[in-house]
């Protein structure tokens, strides 16, 4: 059991990365602060039950996604998983090799790809399902292991890694169709 | 990219970009990709698509944020039975 009266000095230098989870998640500064104070305040409140030794970070990040989850996209209509299909692997490099222009030159292909994640990243991200955006957002974009979002969305280890890579393979599907669709590239459309 | 140790690949490709495959299997993939120019590459685009949405989707932090949390706690965290 943890000692409530550590709970600042263990718990705040998550806070920053806390932070950017919950700006990335919401995408407003002001819910992303008013997630991460909500999160700090039940933390704190329950830290009585956190069992010291185990993964602080892990259980905060859970604590934020579950607030965010309750506030935020209860409501909205999302795509359901049996709408993102199968979806092939390294789906974007063969998409764009078949439209020419990883045959151009590398920095072609380079430049290109910067262009379409550029241009369309948050919106292929939030067109995600829920259940595949958060493995992406808490693997690509906080960097943590599959044990640790295992733990943060109290799902199985291989729960993880399969909506983790076809969550990936479906965002980068999105990418490219959107990118297709703003004239960014000509490629065949699947 | 074809054949079975090329398929084996292109499964893996996450398992491996995520440090999350170890050992001879990591060694194995190793092994192949210096071997297939066409796996290679598939490795190296999906690495630059790893580091490109971190960096295009990165936040900057707010120096004032940690402040703004304890002023809050310390102000909210004693409404409950629980708190000091």
């Amino acid at each position: 059991m943890a000692d409530q009266a550590d709970f600042e000095n263990d718990a705040m230098e998550f806070a920053p990365q806390l932070y950017s989870a919950a700006l990335r998640m919401t995408r407003n500064p002001a819910d992303a602060e008013d997630v991460v104070q909500e999160t700090y305040l039940k933390a704190y409140r329950a830290y009585h039950t956190f069992q010291a030794g185990t993964n602080l970070k892990a259980w905060l990040y859970r604590i934020l996604t579950n607030t965010y989850i309750n506030k935020y996209r209860t409501a909205q209509r999302r795509p359901t998983e049996t709408e993102l299909g199968e979806l092939e692997d390294f789906y974007l490099f063969k998409r764009m090799g078949e439209s020419g222009v990883s045959t151009a030159s590398e920095s072609a292909e380079d430049e290109l790809l910067d262009t379409i994640i550029d241009s369309n990243i948050r919106d292929a991200l939030e067109a995600l399902p829920e259940h595949f955006r958060m493995p992406v957002l808490l693997a690509d974009m906080e960097g943590l292991s599959y044990k640790e979002i295992a733990e943060i969305l109290d799902v199985p280890i291989g729960t993880v890694m399969s909506r983790l890579h076809r969550g990936r393979k479906a965002l980068q599907k999105r990418l490219w169709d959107f990118a297709q669709e703003r004239g960014i590239t000509t490629g065949p459309k699947t | 990219m074809s054949g079975g140790a090329c398929r084996k690949a292109s499964e893996k490709v996450y398992f491996y970009l995520d440090k999350e495959i170890s050992g001879f299997r990591r060694w194995q993939i190793k092994r192949h990709l210096r071997k297939c120019g066409g796996c290679s590459d598939g490795y190296d685009f999906e690495a630059h698509f790893k580091a490109a949405i971190r960096e295009k989707t990165a936040v900057e932090a707010d120096p004032e944020l940690i402040g703004r949390l304890r002023a809050f706690l310390s102000e909210h965290g004693s409404d409950d039975a629980l708190g000091k």
